[in-house]
């Protein structure tokens, strides 16, 4: 017989007997059966694939249907009652009939079974786990269907009939023995809709597409599954419609889910591509960033808890989103399915929690101010404050996640506008591609973007941070490179000091100075970073620094632009990072008369003074229009590149804030409307005092070598296996291409007698005679093309050293010179000032073979104080004459020597000259006597040529320039 | 005609205010020029310099001088923002030092320690064995000081009891040197001051003639035959308008901010002749057109005589003038070099392939010329 499917005999009215004929069933038929559920890709209920029903009153009295057929339509016999009491309870169950296994234990072990669309068979949990994990990838459409009994199905929704013998079974979902009566036949059997009033929800993962610049659903990959509460499964899912969205029954009516939430997971290392959309697992873990261009790596779990969804198939915006609390039950029709961006950001300083808000959920963020930066650091959606950018964005923080459509990607934009950094109270946070850990259903915004805490490298007063960013291509050299960034960040928080409150009226620091300050603060990063493509400020013509290999740019290697932010913050501590909290760096602005400083904390002044941390004054100068700190002047074109800037304190500043020391000698101060600038004795060496244009000289632009200790940085950060990629680009120079002159910084590693990370600055020192030799490695860099020693002259080869000579003189004067602005001329300028005039001072170079300090620049840098009016150290004592190397007494009388400490030597005010020079150099009656007052010559640098010759054990000579 | 010395205005430079002893001749076309060594000039210089002899010209940048003869080009730098000079006699200057045409050592005019600090000059003159010079001191880490300084030629050690004096006010302003030597000075502060010699010579200090609080922010200012010329922007913040512009990294052609403009007329000793409004933005600083007649240039052009605004051809873009010894006005405005009548109508007009950037500079013989982004043209006198 063909017909498995039996009715109950006699034939009720209505009934049909297989083949007209009559058949003597062995044992009476009880129930007729339709198993059914909702079949979203069809949009109709749908027969269950082939599976049993089971009528059980206990483990051993129970009676199990036939398999049902093609329409869902199956048997249940009525059981052996015997010696079972007429109110004993009978409760209905499901069986799934999974095709080639012997039974059907799975669905009752695993808790569920999944019905595959596509093949309209069951498929056990075993069969739909990956390596024994729900964290799959999957095309297959597969319908979750948890172990079904009529018990449990009564408490979530009933069902979609009953029989008419049964009192209560549609609430309780039981049958008692006495009301085991036929129900159903084949032609209309007894419909059981598994899934009778359980919520049904459509849900949307959305991303956003880089290439195609549009957001997408994601491609069929994920299963993902409902729950209430944490680890209790109610749905699952992996059928994705047409439109993208994915379709889950969930066990129970809307007021059974309280908790509901939705999770999926993943492999590790599981994306999908850009092209065409297939997912992928890479079984060797491996994913370099430099894929993101055409890759979406999938989150390895997500968890709707937490997260903020909008309804519908539309694009996200702040107008519907909500939290998912408020949303947690809808999407209940394909049209109008539940949506959320699986790129939307959460801060986080550990990736797991959520920054901002806490264990009850509550907002607790105290500063609502961000940056957002993207993919070509510059700030996406700059706050302004009039027409002035402010170093922020303007997007309030003031809740968590961030939208992705407001804090991840712009619409029409392609990966460069992608976010890479966000910036909050004095810490910065990277976004590539992790995720938010934790555990999905218990803990929020799991699998969201984690904009994680960048830890960089600290230094002093700023810390060092890079940025992959190699998803994005950058033009260099005419050719696409890929990008990286190295970021000087500058945290700094603007005040100004209670203390300096004037005695009325007020403090125009506080209610003027702050105001302008902040104006400055993006002016300033502007100006740093010239040719940064994220400076959207950019003079023309620009510095378009780039560290490179030292061998050149090879095919996919990266391009690394340097970048610097002096972000402000709005709270005085920083926030809490591993139980650190600090205040750097605090910029305090001054009413009072006073010396802009750098360091931490850095003090700018409304007016110039020249007292360093000068203290309050009851009642301030009225401040000019232009306050001390602000750009101010003329502007001066670069010759090397013709750069054009003007003097601007603050960025020089925040160049202290980088950690870059000052590069101009610090002056000794002339008498009262005397004019001419010459070190004093507190100054240090300075062997670029004479480019007027570097930002740590003059205040105007920066310089390739400042960028040197970032490529010494990035050897270190090379080893971290999260930067491994830069491992083969080693060793770095930094480059500058510019219009009149090809660049290349680099000081060599392992130069006798300097360390093996020299810096710009590092310093070796000697004596010769009574003058203290300073030698520096320098590299090949705008200053050393020539402004370093030449006034318009560009060189070919650039100097790759200086040493600067530097001897104190003391200069005191008898009454043949009464007046204090004579005395100051008559040093001034028949001596001193020759040397700190690049135009007139002395120009010669020490040649020599190499590798290294081939052509090293000699730059005599003689350090004066004047008897008359000496100058303050910065601890606020005054010189003496003690310190002195030389002392100088021009008076009238017989002229005489003394050696000692200091030297003293007595000459007429005609005796002035150079010959003081060469008696620092060769201290000697006979120099003494013969007081030769012409410049320098190649011969008076004899001794310096034989302490080099000797130092390093090479021949070398004066070459005049 | 007889001009003062002071207005031949050799010295190059955007604040210049010429007029020169010349009247506009004949023209029919604007030509590169281009120097004979083919190299190349950098852009946007400041002004043109025109010499006493056609083959040789130079071009005022923001950081020195490039000087083109029949030799080639020739670089001058300076430590700050210099003004530079095309002397008659072959000689070059640049700030405080002069390079002598037989290419002897270079001379050296005190105070040296002036011009080794970086620094902007606003203005120069020298007379007889004096030289006068007014700076704006722009060090880093030093106050804004406005400097005058009056020094002898000579050298060091001769010139102790020579007539010096200096003045120092410590504001941001500009300058403007008469031809007898006095000096006016205004500040942001709105402060006008009028200097002149001590009558004492061992005075280092000058006398104070006038000493003035101005209603509005001056920021132009030039020196007539008989007394001194002051804009001043009446609702404009000029010094912001500046820096805005600065920051960005680019020259002031261009700046957005605009302002009306108070022209007002000083006689030496700072009494006020007369005093006018323009609604025009003014950028150069007035422009004596011989007489009581001053001419405006800026966004557009105006004419004030006697206190009474004459004509006024507003524009929207920038245009620069020097006058003509008649009170006619060679101007440069987008990609034109034309001479505009004394009634204010171009009565020739030249186009050029770039937009105009520097005053015009006038030769002996009449011949403009003027500066744009990347080239200098030249347009010459056509004699019959």
């Amino acid at each position: 017989m063909s017909d498995e499917v039996f009715s109950p005999f006699p034939s009720p009215a209505g009934g049909k007997t297989p083949g007209s004929a009559e058949v003597l069933y062995l044992q009476r038929a009880l129930f007729v059966l339709q198993g059914r559920f909702f079949d979203p890709i069809a949009k109709a209920d749908k027969p269950l694939p082939p599976h049993r029903f089971a009528l059980a009153q206990s483990e051993t009295v129970f009676s199990e249907g036939s398999t049902s057929d093609a329409d869902g339509v199956s048997t249940i016999f009525a059981p052996d009652t015997t010696g079972v009491a007429d109110d004993a309870t009978w409760e209905l169950y499901l069986i799934p009939i999974f095709a080639g296994r012997p039974d059907s234990d799975a669905y009752a072990t695993d808790g569920e079974a999944w019905i595959d669309l596509d093949t309209r068979k069951w498929v056990t949990s075993e069969d739909v786990k990956q390596d024994k994990s729900m964290a799959i990838l999957t095309t297959r459409k597969l319908l979750r269907i948890p172990v079904w009994s009529s018990a449990r199905k009564a408490a979530t929704g009933g069902f979609a009939a009953t029989p008419p013998s049964a009192s209560d079974f549609g609430t309780t979902g039981l049958l008692r023995t006495s009301e085991l009566q036929p129900f159903g036949n084949k032609s209309n059997p007894w419909v059981v809709q598994v899934d009778h009033q359980w919520l049904r929800t459509w849900v949307s993962l959305r991303c956003w597409d880089p290439v195609a610049k549009k957001n997408r659903t994601l491609p069929p990959s994920v299963l993902v599954t409902s729950t209430q509460g944490f680890g209790k499964v109610v749905g699952g899912s992996s059928v994705m419609l047409p439109d993208g969205s994915i379709y889950l029954v969930h066990a129970g009516r809307k007021e059974d889910l309280s908790k509901l939430a939705y999770e999926f997971s993943t492999p590790e290392v599981s994306f999908f591509t850009y092209a065409d959309g297939k997912t992928v697992v890479r079984e060797d873990k491996s994913f370099d960033n430099a894929e993101l261009a055409t890759h979406y790596p999938l989150p390895r779990a997500w968890c709707s808890l937490g997260q903020r969804p909008w309804l519908g198939t539309g694009e996200p915006s702040s107008s519907n989103r909500k939290p998912f609390a408020d949303l947690r039950h809808d999407g209940t029709s394909a049209d109008n399915p539940l949506s959320f961006h699986l790129d939307d950001l959460v801060i986080t300083t550990d990736g797991a929690q959520v920054f901002g808000v806490d264990n009850d959920g509550k907002w607790i963020a105290k500063s609502d101010r961000i940056t957002v930066f993207d993919s070509l650091l510059a700030i996406r959606k700059q706050a302004k404050q009039g027409s002035d950018p402010m170093p922020w964005s303007d997007l309030p923080f003031t809740t968590q996640p961030l939208a992705a459509e407001d804090h991840y990607y712009v619409a029409d934009k392609g990966p460069e506008a992608i976010t890479r950094v966000l910036e909050h109270e004095g810490r910065l946070f990277g976004v590539d591609r992790r995720r938010v850990r934790g555990l999905p259903g218990f803990d929020p915004c799991v699998g969201a973007r984690a904009a994680k805490l960048s830890r960089g490298i600290t230094l002093s007063r700023s810390e060092l941070h890079l940025f992959d960013t190699r998803w994005v291509t950058h033009e260099y050299k005419g050719k696409p490179a890929p990008l990286a960034h190295v970021m000087a960040y500058v945290p700094t928080f603007i005040d100004a000091p209670k203390a300096d409150d004037p005695a009325t009226g007020p403090n125009l620091a506080r209610t003027m100075g702050i105001p302008r300050c902040l104006k400055l603060m993006a002016a300033a990063a502007a100006v740093w970073n010239q040719g940064h493509p994220g400076n959207h400020a950019a003079p023309s013509p620009a510095k378009r620094y780039a560290i490179v290999p030292e061998g050149g740019l090879k095919d996919k290697q990266a391009v690394i632009l340097s970048r610097a932010h002096f972000g402000v913050r709005k709270l005085e501590d920083r926030i809490d990072f591993n139980g650190n909290v600090d205040k750097k760096i605090r910029i305090l602005i001054h009413p009072q008369a006073g010396r802009a400083t750098g360091g931490d904390p850095m003090h700018l002044y409304l007016v110039y003074g020249d007292t360093i941390l000068a203290p309050p004054v009851p009642n301030p100068p009225v401040p000019g229009k232009v306050f001390d700190f602000e750009p101010a002047g003329d502007s001066v074109g670069d010759r090397v590149d013709d750069v054009e800037s003007i003097p601007f304190t603050l960025a020089h500043e925040l160049g202290h804030s980088m950690d870059l020391p000052d590069e101009y000698v610090e002056r000794a101060h002339p008498p009262d409307k005397a004019a001419g600038s010459v070190a004093a004795f507190q100054s240090w060496f300075r062997p670029f005092n004479h480019d007027f244009t570097s930002f740590m000289r003059g205040n105007h632009v920066p310089r390739l070598r400042y960028l040197w200790p970032h490529v010494m940085q990035l050897q270190t950060l090379a080893v971290a296996d999260e930067f491994a990629w830069l491992k083969p680009q080693l060793p770095l120079v930094v480059e500058y291409e510019a219009p009149k002159a090809k660049m290349r910084y680099q000081l060599p590693k392992g130069a006798g007698k300097f360390a093996d990370a020299p810096t710009p600055w590092s310093m070796r020192s000697d004596n010769l005679g009574l003058a203290e030799l300073g030698l520096f490695l320098a590299g090949d860099d705008e200053s050393t093309r020539g402004p370093i020693i030449l006034p318009p002259k560009k060189l070919t080869d650039p100097f790759d050293g200086v040493v600067v000579v530097v001897t104190k003189f003391w200069f005191t004067f008898d009454d043949s010179i009464s007046d204090d602005k004579d005395r100051w001329e008559l040093l001034y300028d028949e001596f001193v000032g020759t040397y700190y005039d690049r135009e007139e001072c002395p120009k010669f170079f020490l040649q020599s073979s190499g590798p290294w300090l081939t052509r090293v620049l000699v730059l005599f840098q003689p350090r004066i104080e004047f008897g008359p009016k000496p100058s303050k150290r910065d601890d606020g004592t005054v010189e003496a004459v003690a310190s002195a190397d030389i002392e100088v007494r021009v008076r009238k009388g017989d002229r005489s020597r003394t050696t000692g400490k200091p030297h003293v030597l007595c000459i007429r005010k005609g005796d002035m000259g150079h010959f003081l020079m060469r008696y620092a150099l060769s201290p000697t009656q006979a120099v003494f006597d013969d007081r030769k007052n012409k410049k320098l010559q190649a011969d008076d640098l004899a001794g310096i040529n034989g302490w080099f010759s000797n130092l390093f054990g090479r021949s070398s000579k004066v070459v005049p320039l | 005609m007889s001009l003062p010395a002071s207005l031949a205005q050799i010295f190059g430079g955007g604040r210049r205010s010429s007029r020169v002893a010349v009247t506009a001749g004949r023209y029919d076309h604007a030509e590169p020029l281009v120097p004979p060594d083919l190299a190349s000039l950098p852009s946007a210089p400041d002004a043109v310099l025109m010499a006493g002899t056609p083959t040789r010209w130079g071009l005022q940048l923001p950081a020195g001088l490039v000087v083109v003869d029949l030799q080639g080009t020739h670089a001058f730098e300076g430590n700050g923002r210099w003004l530079g000079a095309l002397e008659d006699d072959g000689a070059t200057r640049l700030g405080n030092r002069v390079w002598p045409a037989d290419g002897s050592e270079r001379q050296l005019l005190r105070p040296i320690g002036r011009f080794v600090e970086p620094a902007v000059q606003l203005a120069a003159s020298w007379h007889d064995e004096l030289w006068i010079t007014a700076l704006q001191r722009t060090a880093p880490f030093a106050p804004p000081q406005l400097v005058v300084e009056v020094r002898a030629n000579g050298s060091r050690l001769d010139d102790e009891a020579a007539p010096r004096w200096c003045f120092v006010w410590p504001r941001r302003g500009t300058a403007a040197i008469a031809d007898d030597g006095t000096v006016a000075i205004a500040t942001e502060d709105h402060a006008l001051h009028i200097l002149a010699a001590p009558t004492d010579p061992a005075c280092r200090d000058p006398e104070v003639v006038a000493q003035l609080e101005l209603p509005y922010e001056p920021y132009g200012l030039s020196a007539t035959d008989d007394g001194f010329l002051v804009c001043s922007a009446i609702d404009g913040d000029v010094t912001a308008a500046v820096a805005l512009r600065r920051r960005l990294g680019l020259r002031p052609h261009g700046i957005p901010a605009a302002w009306r403009t108070e022209v007002r007329s000083l006689d030496r000793r700072g009494d006020t002749r007369w005093a006018a409004v323009l609604d025009m933005t003014v950028w150069q600083p007035p422009i004596d057109g011989g007489g009581d007649r001053v001419l405006l240039a800026g966004r557009g052009l105006a004419c004030i005589e006697g206190g009474a605004v004459q004509w006024t051809r507003a524009l929207g873009s920038e245009l620069y003038a020097t006058a003509f010894a008649d009170g006619s006005a060679a101007v440069g405005v987008g990609a034109h070099v034309g001479v505009v009548d004394r009634a204010g109508t171009m009565v020739q007009g030249f186009a050029i392939p770039e937009v105009v950037v520097t005053p015009p500079s006038i030769g002996r013989d009449g011949a403009l010329a003027v500066g744009t982004q990347g080239r200098t043209y030249l347009v010459p006198v056509i004699h019959d």
